[in-house]
Order: structure tokens, then C-alpha cells, then sequence
């Protein structure tokens, strides 16, 4: 599984930060409060892990679930409690570059989860068809959480065809 | 199997003949050797004891648990490399493949060249090898064990004509549930937890779990004690006339220099190989999906090259990972699990990389590729390619570059992953750290650290250079010997490895 590494992390957590700042009033707001019983991820994170996920992996599709429903995302939350702090913190982190990445081109006057259907999706695709090095490294990483947690479901690898990789339990 | 550690808690002090940090591949070989011809071991493994009773449910979960760093420990350098290793009892031959290869003649021979002699008597080399072959009781994946995977990259080697065989594992009870790399189903890997290990508690070997070392003088070892649950729950403090450090090829010269050793011997963490991999994802015209073993077929067609090509486990998220798709196309595509291949090509790497001192829990692993082998892995990215291409007239292929589109075609595969191609763009990995306290560098020939009178390496650090191959049967063999050496210079009676 490809890990991110940091230098390359902070370079893009830096970049979107240092122009979040430049343009912060529109990327500012709050969050609905999440029902799952969550130990790691906040509001904020479990919402745009949801936006994300649902987008990356909608219902549908032949699969069963999608990126964003809760059992998904109890098992994001579940894989980053597992980790040790340093890594706990860019992974929680990471998913804010994707929402207020919006700052770096024309969707700047908003961030992603509060943009319209069609803004998020060529948003979102301008993100996964990048060539440019570190935003490729930074959606690397994105799709590694993804890959373990929807990917690791047991209905998933039943409906792939694919040797499970967990325990049925 | 019954009980053969101990998980401790409080303020504990032993004292010892000898302790061994670590329990994997060399440690558990030395622990036996020593303990069985009559000394008083200890050994001190972080981790715990697993098996498939209570090996953790999910693959996020076991890397999360099993693996050092839990997964995320990675080189510094270009490209930044994950080097997994594994945690518990029998070390990474708990999650490694069970593959086992002979050394080559040509790396025996090389080894003796760098070590000034340590490894003159290639037939005594050879001749403990093929005894460590039976006792972990390795054998030829038969046929009907192989998974799809395997048998897709049989098919396709053999169409382009290329040298390849089925891999020799230690799984005499494969039951081919390919999960080597989490916990066996079944418990039919003969890892060293299973193979070494009991025998030395037997011998009377002390075996600790949950035990993390902090810092180690020639005298005295302290950590503390940890619960499965991560949490402190002691302390220890521990005599021993000898340590032996068996703690892996990060780990060992992470520890050694955390406390102050590298002042007297700076060769401690010098020579890093990571033996890096580079894999490529097919998607084949039929359906291919069988169980069956981990990883059972190879090719060293290109082993002049230093490339060395092994069909890879299958993983749905890695799967997904490999191929750039999103939204319901892109899960659509998932649906062809079944039709999933994949290969990695191994670099027997000439770089050198360093191991320094943790940084808040984190190995401090420099490591960027030379050009040399930045050529072998685009040459193991294009062979990656041809195979599934040419030798399975694949759909579509996936190169582990960022930022790259399947390709459907060698031109395209040429296009892009041209021979100029940066190592930035380049998503490698890495499961075979060695050599980075090295026989005739740090150590001298019989595994004792330069400068020490009492401090032994005996693990896959103290090998002079990179195997090549999978390297755990040149570990089992190479420390066996040390072992036997370090027994025979105090006159004690080895213990055969069959009695």
C-alpha cells in the first residue's frame, strides 16, 4: 500500500493552508454533529470522509455500500485509533486538504463539501486526474484509507470475487 | 500448542546467561541453539504471541498490530519506500509469504569477499542450509495449491519462454487460504514462533512478550512492559553476561545506537539493502480467481539483471489502489476482482541507505535510490508489463507510477514509464531489510559487535550484503552457524537440529 510521505504531506497541507488563509471567510463554517459513535474522527472529518467516500465509491455499482456509509466510516475511524499519534494527526489532516483545496483554483469561494453536485464532481475528478506529482501522492494516500476500510469489508470481497483478507467472524 | 512465554507486569530484574532482543528469524534460530546446548536464555520480544485463535479480524487491523509501525514505517530519501517488518513472536516470518530460496552461489561468494573470509566454507554453508530446509519444513508448492494468480503467472511466463518455477514455502499444512502475510488460518506456516521458539522454551529459554527495550549497555538491559493492549503496565531491569541483538535490520542498529553504541563502532546501521519491489496489476481477459497459496511462482528470467519477478498476493484494496478509478465506472471495474493479476519485480538493490536513531518511535531510515537501480526497477516495471501483456494478452494494465493511466499497450507502457523516468514518480515498497550491521563491517566473523567484548548481532543485519532473494533461509542458515560458533568457542555440545 503506498504511504504518503510526510515531506510531500506538509508541502501540500502547507500550500493549502498558507491560501485557505488568503481567502478564509468562504472556507469557514461548521459541521453536522455525527450519530456514529466515533473515537478518532471529528464531525468535520467524518463528514467530508462521507463526501469523499460517497463520491469515490457511490451505492450502487454491483458493490454492496458505498465509501461513505457508516460502516465505512467506523472503519476509517477504527484504523486511525489504531495508529500512533504522529500518523493519527496526518491522516485526520488529510482529508482537510481535499475540502479546502477548493482555495488553490476557481471553486475558492467555497469549500468542497459546501459545493453544488456539479462543482464537487469536477472538483473532485480535477483532484484524481492530476498528473502533478504531489496531488497524485495526496489522493495516493486518500485511496489507501479507502482501501482499507471499504475494501477490507467482508460483503466487498464477496461481491469482487477476491480472496478475503479478513476473518469472517 | 501450549503456553511457551510469559507475559509479565510490575518491576521486574532477571538475570541471565545470555539475552536475545528480538524473536523473528535470528533470534528464535539463536534462542534454540543456545539454550539447547545448556546456557540460560532470555528473550525479550515487543510484540506478542499470535495465531489464528486470536490474530486480529481485519487486514487494517493486523497491519495495525503485527506490523512495525503499525505499516506506516518508511524510508527518507527518493523515492520514500514503506518497509514493512513484522511484530511478535517469530517476527516477520509471522507475516511474511513463507518463501524460501537457496542463497545464490554467487552471493555466498560475494559475502566471503566483503566479510575479509567469513564465509570461506561454501560445502559447510550449504550442507547446514539444506538441514534448515528440512526443519522448516520447506517444500515445492505443489499445482493444485497455487492460486490464480500463481497459475496466471505460470501461463504467461512460460508463453514468453522465460525460466520459471513454482517458490518453495515453509507451509507444510497449506490449506491455500493466501493469508500468509495476516495469520494463517489454520496454522499451516511453519513459522519460527512454531518451529524454534517452542524448542528453546523447552530447553528452558525464558521467552517475554510485551517487553520493549529502551537502552542497552554491555551489562544491563531496561525497558518496560507492555500489555496487548498497548498500555504500560511494568518496568524490567536485566543482567546478562552476553546480548545478542536479534531486533532486525532496523531495529537492531536503532537500538545499538539509541544507546551511544555507535561512538565506539561507527559501521553500526552503515549498508542498508531494502531489497525494494515494484509491482504491476493486470486486469486478464477470463476470470482467473481461485484459492490458493500466497505466493507460489516466480521468474528469474531477468536475475542477471537483478530483477527477480514473484506473483503477488491478491488484495481488493490493492486492486482499487492500482487502478485510477472513481464513481460507479469505477466500481463497476472492482467487479472484475476475479480477473485481477498481479506481479512484482524485486531489486537485488546496490544502494546503500543508513539506519539512525528513532525519532519519537519513528526508524530514521535513509535511503535514495542510485541510478543502477533506478534502472533495474523500470526494467522490472516494462518486464511487469510485457508479462501480463504479451504472456496473458491482458485488458488493461496498472504501473506503479503516480499519476500514470492504465495502459493497454507496450508503447504505451513505454510511453509511460520511459527509461528516464524519476524515481519521485515511482511507487515502490519494501518487505526485505538486511545488512546493516554487517559481518566484516561492524561485526566481526562470528557476529560480535567491533569493539565489545559481549554484544552479538544475529539477525538479518549481520548479513555482509543483500541475498537477492527472499532472504529468510540465508537468516535461519547464517545465524544457525554464529550460533553453533559462539557454542562451540565455549565448549558447549550442540543439540542437532533433528534428534
Amino acid at each position: 500500500m503506498h504511504l504518503l510521505s510526510r515531506r510531500h504531506f506538509l508541502m501540500g497541507v502547507g500550500a493549502t493552508a498558507l491560501l485557505s488563509a488568503a481567502i478564509a471567510i468562504p472556507q469557514l463554517g461548521s459541521y453536522p454533529k455525527t450519530k456514529l459513535e466515533v473515537h478518532t474522527l471529528s464531525d468535520r472529518e467524518v463528514h467530508i470522509y462521507r463526501i469523499v467516500g460517497d463520491w469515490l465509491l457511490p451505492s450502487g455499482g454491483g458493490l454492496p455500500g458505498s465509501g461513505g456509509d457508516d460502516i465505512t466510516i467506523m472503519r476509517i475511524d477504527a484504523l486511525l485509533t489504531n495508529l500512533p499519534p504522529d500518523q493519527r494527526q496526518l491522516l485526520k489532516a488529510l482529508p482537510l486538504v481535499f475540502e479546502h483545496g477548493t482555495a488553490l483554483n476557481r471553486f475558492a469561494q467555497s469549500r468542497m463539501s459546501s459545493l453544488s453536485s456539479q462543482e464537487k464532481e469536477s472538483y473532485l475528478r480535477s483532484w484524481t486526474e492530476s498528473t502533478h506529482l504531489i496531488s497524485a501522492q495526496l489522493v495516493a494516500a486518500l485511496r489507501t484509507i479507502y482501501a482499507l476500510s471499504y475494501f477490507e469489508r467482508i460483503d466487498v470481497q464477496e461481491a469482487m470475487h477476491v480472496p478475503p483478507s479478513c476473518i469472517p467472524s | 500448542m501450549s503456553q511457551y512465554w510469559k507475559e509479565e507486569s510490575g518491576a521486574q530484574t532477571w538475570t541471565t546467561d545470555i539475552v536475545i532482543i528480538g524473536s523473528g528469524a535470528g533470534g528464535a534460530m539463536a534462542a534454540m541453539t543456545l539454550s539447547e546446548a545448556g546456557f540460560d536464555v532470555v528473550v525479550l520480544e515487543q510484540g506478542f504471541h499470535y495465531d489464528y485463535k486470536n490474530a486480529p479480524k481485519t487486514l487494517g487491523e493486523t497491519i495495525g498490530t503485527m506490523y512495525e509501525e503499525n505499516g506506516f514505517r518508511t524510508t527518507k530519501g527518493e523515492p520514500p519506500i514503506p518497509v514493512a517488518g513484522g511484530k511478535g513472536l517469530g517476527g516477520s516470518t509471522l507475516i511474511n509469504s513463507a518463501i524460501c530460496f537457496h542463497t545464490p552461489k554467487d552471493t555466498l561468494q560475494r559475502w566471503n569477499e566483503l566479510s575479509n573470509g567469513a564465509f570461506a566454507n561454501e560445502d559447510a554453508f550449504y550442507q547446514k542450509q539444506d538441514e534448515i530446509w528440512k526443519f522448516m519444513q520447506v517444500r515445492e508448492t505443489p499445482d493444485m495449491r497455487l492460486s490464480g494468480n500463481d497459475l496466471a503467472h505460470k501461463r504467461a511466463t512460460k508463453k514468453l519462454g522465460w525460466v520459471e518455477g513454482n517458490i518453495h514455502r515453509n507451509t507444510p499444512g497449506c490449506g491455500g487460504c493466501g493469508r500468509c502475510n495476516a495469520i494463517c488460518s489454520i496454522n499451516g506456516k511453519n513459522s519460527i514462533d512454531r518451529a524454534a521458539l517452542p524448542r528453546a522454551a523447552k530447553a528452558g529459554a525464558r521467552i517475554y512478550t510485551g517487553t520493549v527495550v529502551q537502552q542497552i549497555t554491555e551489562k544491563k538491559v531496561q525497558g518496560y512492559i507492555l500489555n496487548r493492549a498497548k498500555k504500560r503496565i511494568g518496568t524490567f531491569t536485566l543482567h546478562a553476561q552476553t546480548l545478542i541483538i536479534a531486533a532486525g535490520s532496523i531495529g537492531t542498529p536503532s537500538l545499538l545506537q539509541a544507546s551511544g553504541h555507535n561512538t565506539k563502532n561507527d559501521q553500526i546501521g552503515i549498508g542498508l539493502h531494502i531489497h525494494p519491489v515494484i509491482n504491476t496489476w493486470a486486469i486478464v481477459p477470463d476470470p482467473i480467481y481461485r484459492p490458493g497459496s500466497t505466493q507460489g511462482h516466480y521468474s528469474d528470467q531477468f536475475v542477471d539483471d537483478r530483477v527477480l519477478l514473484e506473483a503477488n498476493p491478491i488484495l481488493a484494496g490493492a486492486f482499487y489502489q492500482a487502478f485510477p478509478a472513481y464513481g460507479l465506472s469505477g466500481k463497476e471495474l472492482m467487479l472484475k476482482g476475479a480477473h485481477m493479476a498481479s506481479t512484482g519485480a524485486l531489486i537485488r538493490d546496490i544502494t546503500e541507505g543508513s539506519v539512525g536513531i528513532p525519532n519519537n518511535g519513528s526508524a530514521k531510515i535513509s535511503y535514495s535510490l542510485g541510478e543502477a537501480d533506478r534502472k533495474a526497477l523500470i526494467l522490472g516495471i516494462h518486464k511487469g508489463a510485457q508479462l501480463w501483456l504479451e504472456g496473458a494478452d491482458a485488458e488493461q494494465i496498472a504501473l506503479p507510477i503516480f499519476g500514470s493511466s492504465p495502459c493497454r499497450s507496450m508503447d504505451e507502457v513505454y510511453k509511460a514509464a520511459p527509461t528516464d523516468l524519476s524515481l519521485e514518480r515511482m511507487i515502490g515498497y519494501s518487505s526485505h531489510p538486511q545488512a546493516s550491521c554487517r559481518i566484516g563491517r561492524a561485526l566481526d566473523h562470528n557476529g560480535k559487535l567491533l569493539g565489545y567484548s559481549n554484544i552479538y548481532v544475529m539477525d538479518a543485519s549481520s548479513l555482509p550484503s543483500n541475498v537477492g532473494r527472499n532472504p529468510q533461509i540465508s537468516i535461519f542458515t547464517t545465524i544457525r552457524i554464529l550460533a553453533e560458533r559462539f557454542c562451540e568457542q565455549r565448549g558447549k555440545d550442540i543439540i542437532p537440529l533433528f534428534t
